[in-house]
């Protein structure tokens, strides 16, 4: 074996590597964010570091991945990228708008590659150019001590974009007395302390004066703890989740090993890390009242999202929390149970007179019950174990907007809400090519230029929110706009034109959609830049449909457009609802019933054109499965409507 | 049942367990799938903090460790490896992607052998097969 087969490779290091393509992707954007001042303040300092460092890490990884499937333009790429980040970490480079251009230009013709080699198996890619564009970076050091570069980041970041009373007075005692304090803290810990140094101090402080929640977390392992699956990798996911790990220390004594945390976070800690864990906040100590008398800004806390989210691409394949497939492999191991209790019985009753019968019987019913229970059950963890957030398709957006703003001179601020909402991976798959257009449309028709907006009375940037929301046993994902909003006499005009509409017939916001799904239609976002470029209105809507989904438009000339787009939550296993005709059943999937009702065959009204039925005072066409499927026309009384 | 159970936990005395330590999951898998012929038992850890955790519960017979990870640098991890008299016996393979100038200061910290990346899945048999002998 002199090289590895790549067959048995491929699939993992095509998800591995549009992972890390993905959080280069919005690591670059939350860096831009920084530079752009647009971020809170307090968010930045401790975010800069940990997000050069991630990207450092992602490229470092994207170069050894590439390497070992022999993909050598997608190595080189990397490598070059990653000598970009390893400047600015050893601050010989700092960051600007244009590093941050090349290296998302960069990592664009890296997915190319990448996309490429996994497709096609093409493995030579023209990467010189994007290669000499990046390392020129390399060649002209941008650091200058004395006139700092406007707009660019400097490392340390604190000094540029971080107004905290501390960091202006650094150097007198006012510091010193404070770090005092929180040693005293730290004093339960003498193995913690001497391995603090000045900066974590600083960054701990810096986190509490921003009205943050500090915690010491002391974790010791165990195997027993582990086979509960609960180990230091485990606890630190749950801990970074809204928060910063501010540092990690090993603490060793002869071979028992535990390990220590500072953690900085928005919001308490979960529940769970207190159980395993043995916690002490840094809140509540000397440190507060110490600094009252220096005027503490108003404590702002952060957003709830992790600062520099780690984001999952689509992909075909699934990695699956060890939670739920054991509550899978639980079920699996209970029908086994009921299966075996269940051949017991039969055993019995084949060889049994009739008077053990009545009790097997019994037993059988009791089996028959708890196997029912038990396949529903399994049923729902199945489908768990399916489930994804929507966040793998939002978060494809942040990146989809940048780029369009840019190319368009535009100005949108795009809000995400609700992407932990889950759903089935299939429909995720389903979902993001409609989502890209629809989110490209909103910011190239719907959302107006800066000047356009000015004169309308209108914030110059436009508003773009993505939200996803439970409603009922689908998924309602909501896009909002505050642009120009569509507007629908000039739709129906161009209808009538090309004779999709009889002059003076009414649109409505449904069949709205439905027009602006024509061929012709099309045609006029593929002239914009930016729209189009994907797929058309007609495959969105057709896409959606495809999954039993339905779009819904809701707009307004001048104040903007919603579309709502409503999802089954799975695909799997539907509710039916089982229609008999003559010998034929039908299943009908339950989320697209309305309402049931049963027809009195008295009530029936022939009519030239085929049968009506009043109802709720209104007549309603009446149309005969069988005639819709041309089957023979079997008796018609009620029982066959069931 | 009893026979079988000491006849199980004979193969797992002298099957080896090795310690994959390595952040990304492809590269682990390609570990295991060249090191597939030693009939090994494998932990994997993909930082340095949770192999320290898989070193104090389970027996490790060798380590194959990568440098550049979250948490705690691969030096540090070997570091501590080799300065407890409980570990420092284990066999250490540095496999990474800093290229030939690192493998010095590699090997001065007390790894056994280092592998650059990429690497073929016959040189890293080679090398492991040749450090669990010399056990």
């Amino acid at each position: 074996m002199e090289e590895f087969s790549l067959d048995d490779f491929i699939e993992d290091f095509l998800q591995e590597a549009t992972e890390h393509l993905q959080s280069i992707n919005s690591n670059l954007l939350s860096l831009e964010r920084i530079l752009t001042c647009q971020g809170k303040p307090e968010e930045s300092v401790e975010s800069y570091t940990s997000l050069i460092s991630e990207l450092f890490r992602s490229f470092h990884t994207l170069k050894g991945l590439s390497g070992m499937v022999g993909l050598r333009t997608a190595e080189e790429l990397s490598h070059v990228m990653e000598s970009v980040l390893r400047d600015i970490q050893k601050e010989k480079m700092e960051v600007n708008q244009e590093v941050i251009d090349r290296l998302f230009e960069g990592t664009k013709t890296l997915k190319t590659v990448v996309v490429g080699f996994v497709n096609h198996g093409q493995k030579t890619h023209d990467i010189q150019g994007m290669y000499d564009y990046i390392s020129k970076l390399l060649d002209t050091p941008n650091t200058n001590p004395t006139t700092p570069q406007e707009g660019a980041i400097k490392s340390p970041p604190q000094e540029q974009f971080v107004q905290q009373p501390t960091q202006e007075t650094e150097t007198n005692g006012h510091e010193q007395d404070s770090t005092q304090t929180l040693e005293d803290t730290l004093n339960l810990y003498p193995e913690v302390k001497s391995l603090l140094e000045k900066e974590d101090y600083d960054n701990l402080y810096s986190a509490i004066e921003s009205g943050k929640f500090a915690y010491l977390v002391v974790f010791s392992p165990s195997t027993d703890k582990a086979e509960h699956g609960k180990n230091v990798s485990q606890l630190r996911e749950q801990m970074s989740e809204g928060g910063v790990l501010l540092k990690s220390i090993p603490l060793i004594k002869k071979d028992n090993v535990r390990f220590a945390f500072l953690v900085s976070r928005s919001k308490p800690l979960p529940v769970e890390v207190f159980q395993d864990a043995e916690v002490t906040p840094l809140k509540e100590d000397g440190i507060r009242i110490l600094k009252s008398d220096s005027e503490t800004p108003e404590a702002i806390p952060a957003p709830e999202q992790p600062l520099a989210p780690t984001t999952h691409p689509v992909t075909t394949s699934l990695r699956i929390d060890l939670d739920k497939l054991d509550e899978v492999m639980r079920l699996v191991s209970e029908l086994v149970v009921v299966k075996s209790r269940i051949d017991d019985q039969v055993t019995k009753l084949a060889s049994s007179k009739d008077d053990g019968k009545e009790n097997s019987i019994e037993i059988l019913e009791q089996s028959v019950s708890q196997l029912d229970k038990n396949l529903r059950d399994m049923r729902a963890a199945v489908t768990r174990a399916r489930m994804v957030p929507l966040s793998e398709v939002f978060n494809h957006m942040p990146l989809v907007v940048r780029d369009l703003t840019r190319a368009q001179n535009k100005e949108v601020r795009l809000v995400l809400e609700g992407e932990h909402t889950q759903i089935d991976k299939v429909m995720i798959e389903r979902l993001l090519d409609p989502l890209v257009h629809l989110v490209r449309n909103a910011v190239t028709h719907g959302i107006e230029n800066r000047a356009e907006r000015t004169a309308a009375g209108k914030p110059a940037f436009g508003s773009l929110i993505l939200r996803g929301t439970w409603e009922g046993d689908q998924i309602l994902i909501e896009l909002a706009d505050d642009g120009r909003g569509i507007d629908a006499d000039q739709i129906k005009e161009k209808a009538v034109q090309l004779g999709f509409l009889e002059p003076g017939q009414t649109v409505d916001e449904t069949n709205l959609i439905e027009l602006l799904a024509k061929p012709g239609f099309s045609t006029l976002d593929e002239a914009h830049l930016g729209a189009g470029r994907g797929i058309g209105m007609e495959v969105v809507l057709r896409n959606i449909r495809a999954v039993g989904g339905s779009i819904e438009l809701d707009t307004k000339p001048g104040i903007g457009s919603v579309f709502r787009l409503l999802m089954p939550l799975t695909l799997t296993i539907l509710d039916a609802i089982i229609a008999r005709v003559g010998s034929e059943r039908y299943a009908i999937p339950r989320h697209t019933v309305e309402e049931v009702i049963e027809i009195d065959p008295a009530e029936v009204i022939k009519v030239e054109s085929g049968e009506i039925i009043p109802f709720r005072s209104q007549p309603l066409v009446l149309i005969r499965l069988s005639d819709l499927f041309h089957l023979p026309h079997a008796e018609r009384d009620s029982a066959n409507m069931g | 049942m009893c026979s079988n159970a000491s006849q199980a936990g004979d193969i797992i005395k002298i099957m080896p367990n090795i310690l994959i330590v390595e952040d990304s999951p492809t590269v682990r898998k390609m570990i295991m799938a060249s090191l597939k012929s030693l009939g090994a038992a494998f932990s994997e850890a993909g930082s340095g903090l949770e192999a320290m955790e898989k070193l104090t519960r389970v027996r490790i017979d060798a380590v194959t460790l990568d440098l550049n990870m979250p948490d705690m640098h691969g030096m540090e991890f070997m570091e501590f490896l080799k300065s407890h008299d409980s570990f420092k016996d284990i066999p250490v393979i540095v496999i990474t992607t800093h290229g030939e100038n690192i493998a010095e200061k590699v090997l001065e910290a007390g790894a056994d052998r280092f592998i650059a990346k990429p690497f073929t899945p016959s040189e890293l048999l080679h090398a492991m097969q040749s450090l669990l002998d010399d056990k």
